[in-house]
């Protein structure tokens, strides 16, 4: 997922990689891989090992982090486990009446999210009674009855389509569908946990129906992982800053991953080509300590305030592994593997421990962890650094972390918004 | 109970770049027919040309329909008479009675009629003085009552500098329906139709005077169906566009843009009088900006409105797309209408053209309305135009003028030039 001006969705490839490159490129080709650009000819299919998941007869609830919505009628139904009761009944959908599975979070039939199952609490905007309807995700505008906005015309957008999540005015994010796509594959959870920020973003790689549920399941169930080291949590991270602190959350990372990449299998599936699955970054902010993971080729930055900014995660993608082998960027980014990730969460993911990486945040900056519906329009950190600051700047007194969020994601959509775009923002102060 | 309904007709689809929407939106009135009208509030006005070149025949038919047009008048209908020449004068209720419209009853009828009878002509012809009176008269009757005024000329508007009608009129925009009547080959058509384009009427000419009556028969008949006796055109375009245009394409032209209001910051309101059971179709033109391909928006609501209430709504929509087979096209309606448009100004130029003497604008002009008819489908257009010009080719617009034009069929081209024909399926 390289920039590239004809980016397509991440999409699920069929057979096998040719053994040898394709000649046009020139470059030789992973075996394994999964091609993210649909649209290119010349895009080799990716090698299916054989799924190691064995049926998973029980839907984990991906409802992780508590939601506790108002009261609705609905919400008696929702289950409130993490996977013990099996076979709970199908759910009437609120919107279209569609039999649901118990537990999901949005209807497969319409999108529409199912009552007392919103992806994230939103503890900055206010808990009041809510509005008659969600205010229009573009301009913030009221949206009519007619589903259009009255200030600027954008279609209403679904729970599913738009999301933002503001932990607090210096920790939030927005998740967005982007234009082209029918659908918001990418999903993010994030949470301050005993004054710990907690951070997750994964990219729904496939066009599988069900990748938005797999992607939105995998960070609720990452986040509840994390969320144990938390001060009071049952794992605790108490070793004193340092390496030793660093390793003990490098650990509830690597469980972390595991436990999403075991959301993603137990999404239920009609037959296993349908199996999605998700690209991985996760981000733990602890004093000044920063601590990331990732799996596939969604990034975390940190663009401080002074000085250069840093790019903290390394892609698991065909053209990160060029680079690494020499290949000048002009030519991988030019080729039609270009979009093509080496790892991933989902039934067939060659290896799920993610690489991490870690950094002291000595001075005022932002930490920032995207999709690349953002990145594949800036994908540089000094670049990125200075759109962050214009984009705070233009923002203007008063704006919350998920305001500059916003406000980066509208930015990737007047580029285009080719891609699902999701954007998180932490201030550290340093 | 009146209802309405909006139907839009629009290519949605925009290529990258584009920025323009345009769509017809078909507003249809059903239970708005004379049972409707029955119980609501009305008033008429009949306006009568009393100057000194209405003596002779004309004015003698123009009494005899106006005495028609009072048995038209239900009992129970406010009425008045006015006469016009350089100055208005209240016919019936005579001038020195209190009440400045009364209650069409027996008595009232015969008295009217006598009233009408003792009418003479004499004097110039100003009719901003005839419209202001009959827009005094109408502020009389009670609140929410079907204003109808009729006004019948057979001359040049030449009493008064010609910015005092349109000022007039602008004054008077929304108070009442007026429908104008030319009658004979002496008045000037554009007075006439900017008459009754101001004041949403229709605008005729009446060949003879013979045929008078029967004109105010139709229009008072017409008026008495119109149940609903005011509705507003509202058209919402998002923040940062721009609305281009709005005009009413059918069953006439009439650009309504001009007589535009604020509802609110993005909503203009339009005056479109009273409403029987008929449709009426209106082209809508907003500039949006660009979006990038795939985007899509709303690019305006447009809503019929009675009173408060948002009656009907029609939603036209942008929709980015790099398939050209979905951009390319160009929607029907659109596009028939688009022609019909041309088609009335070719004809209103090529005309005004032969009048100044500029025969070749004159045979470009109408060369190309023989074609854009023929184009359109619009047959009585042609057979209109045949009156005035030899057709050599009709696909390629080819005509020479025809010498010793009857000067009617002149003004008859011109007075139809407004009306449309609807989409052949
Ligand atoms: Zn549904
Ligand atoms: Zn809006």
């Amino acid at each position: 997922m390289v920039s590239e001006p004809t980016t397509g969705d991440a999409q699920r490839p069929a057979g096998q990689v040719p053994a040898e490159g394709l000649p046009e490129s020139g470059l030789p080709v992973p075996e394994h891989v999964k091609i993210t650009d649909p649209d290119e000819p010349g895009a080799p299919a990716e090698t299916r090992t054989s799924p190691e998941a064995g049926p998973v007869d029980e839907p984990e609830s991906p409802a992780a982090p508590a939601v506790e919505p108002a009261s609705e009628a609905t919400r008696a139904v929702e289950p409130e486990s993490t996977g013990e009761s099996e076979s709970e009944p199908d759910v009437a959908c609120p919107s279209c009446g569609a039999q649901v599975a118990a537990g999901s979070k949005f209807c497969e039939v319409c999108g529409s999210p199912m009552t007392g199952a919103a992806p994230e609490p939103e503890p900055v905007v206010a808990a009041a009674a809510a509005p008659p309807a969600r205010p229009c995700a573009r301009c913030g505008g009221r949206v009519a009855a007619d589903g259009y906005c009255e200030e600027c015309g954008a279609p209403a957008m679904s729970e599913r389509d738009h999301f933002e999540v503001s932990p607090s005015a210096t920790v939030g994010g927005v998740c967005d569908r982007g234009i082209t796509h029918a659908r918001n594959e990418d999903a993010m959870a994030l949470d301050i946990v005993g004054g710990v920020t907690m951070i997750v973003v994964c990219d729904g790689v496939s066009t599988a129906p069900l990748s938005d549920q797999a992607s939105l399941a995998a960070c609720a169930a990452a986040l509840a992982t994390l969320a144990e080291g938390a001060p009071g949590g049952p794992r605790e991270v108490t070793e004193p800053p340092g390496g030793a602190r660093t390793s003990a959350w490098g650990v509830l990372h690597d469980d972390a991953a595991a436990r999403a990449n075991e959301a993603v299998l137990a999404v239920p599936v009609e037959q296993p080509s349908d199996a999605p699955s998700c690209t991985y970054v996760a981000a733990v902010v602890h004093d000044q300590r920063v601590v990331v993971a990732s799996v596939g080729d969604s990034r975390a930055y940190w663009l401080p305030d002074e000085g250069r900014g840093v790019r903290l995660t390394i892609d698991d993608s065909w053209a990160q592994e060029m680079l690494e082998l020499g290949v000048p960027a002009s030519r991988v980014e030019s080729s039609p593997h270009a979009h093509a990730i080496t790892r991933w969460l989902g039934p067939d993911a060659p290896e799920l421990k993610p690489r991490t990486d870690t950094l002291m945040a000595t001075t005022p900056g932002w930490l920032l962890l995207c999709s690349d519906g953002l990145w594949n329009y800036c994908a540089e950190a000094d670049d990125l650094g200075e759109l962050v600051r214009s984009t705070v700047a233009a923002a203007g007194e008063g704006a919350i972390a998920t305001d500059v969020a916003g406000a980066l994601v509208s930015w990737a959509n007047d580029q285009g918004g080719r891609d699902n775009i999701t954007a998180v923002l932490a201030r550290l102060p340093g | 109970m009146a209802s309405f309904t909006a139907e839009v007709f629009q290519n949605e689809f925009l290529a990258e770049g584009a920025t323009d929407v345009h769509a017809i939106v078909r507003v249809t009135a059903s239970g708005a027919g004379a049972a409707s009208a029955g119980s609501l509030e009305a008033a008429e006005v009949i306006m009568i040309d009393t100057s000194g070149s209405m003596a002779g025949a004309s004015f003698a038919a123009a009494q005899e329909a106006a005495k028609v047009a009072l048995d038209v008048i239900v009992d129970g209908t406010w009425f008045a008479i006015v006469g016009g020449s350089h100055v208005a004068n209240r016919v019936f209720p005579y001038p020195n009675a209190p009440s400045a419209m009364v209650r069409m009853e027996p008595a009232a009828r015969a008295e009217a009629k006598r009233a009408i009878g003792m009418m003479r002509a004499g004097g110039g012809t100003a009719m901003s003085t005839w419209l202001q009176l009959a827009g005094q008269l109408f502020t009389t009757v009670p609140h929410g009552a079907r204003r109808h005024a009729i006004l019948l000329t057979d001359g040049k508007n030449e009493s008064e500098p010609k910015s005092q009608l349109t000022a007039t009129l602008e004054r008077l925009q929304g108070q009442f329906r007026c429908d104008a009547r030319g009658v004979g080959s002496r008045y000037v058509v554009a007075e006439v139709r900017e008459i009754a384009s101001a004041l949403m009427g229709s605008d005729e000419l009446i060949r003879d005077p013979s045929q008078i009556a029967a004109s105010f028969r139709q229009m008072l008949g017409e008026s008495m169906a119109r149940g609903v006796a005011e509705a507003q055109l509202r058209v919402w375009a998002p923040q940062g566009s721009q609305l281009l245009f709005v005009k009413q394409v059918s069953p006439k032209l009439d650009d309504l843009t001009p007589r535009k209001t604020v509802v609110n910051p993005l909503t203009s309101g339009f005056p479109t009088g009273s409403w029987g059971d008929e449709s009426r179709e209106y082209h809508v033109a907003v500039r949006v900006g660009s979006k990038p391909v795939g985007a899509e928006q709303l690019a305006a609501r447009v809503q019929i409105v009675t009173g408060d209430q948002v009656q009907a709504s029609g939603l036209v929509k942008a929709m980015w797309s790099s398939d050209s087979n979905l951009t390319a096209r160009i929607n029907p309606e659109v596009a028939h209408y688009t022609g019909q448009a041309e088609l009335a100004e070719a004809i209103q130029d090529g005309l005004a053209a032969k009048a100044a003497g500029d025969e070749a604008t004159a045979t470009v002009k109408l060369g190309r309305a023989v074609q854009l008819a023929k184009e359109t489908g619009n047959d009585e257009a042609t057979s209109r135009l045949r009156r005035v010009v030899e057709i050599e080719n009709e696909e390629q617009g080819t005509v020479r003028l025809k010498r010793n034009t009857d000067k009617l069929d002149e003004m008859a081209l011109d007075t139809a030039s407004t009306k449309t024909t609807r989409v052949r399926k």
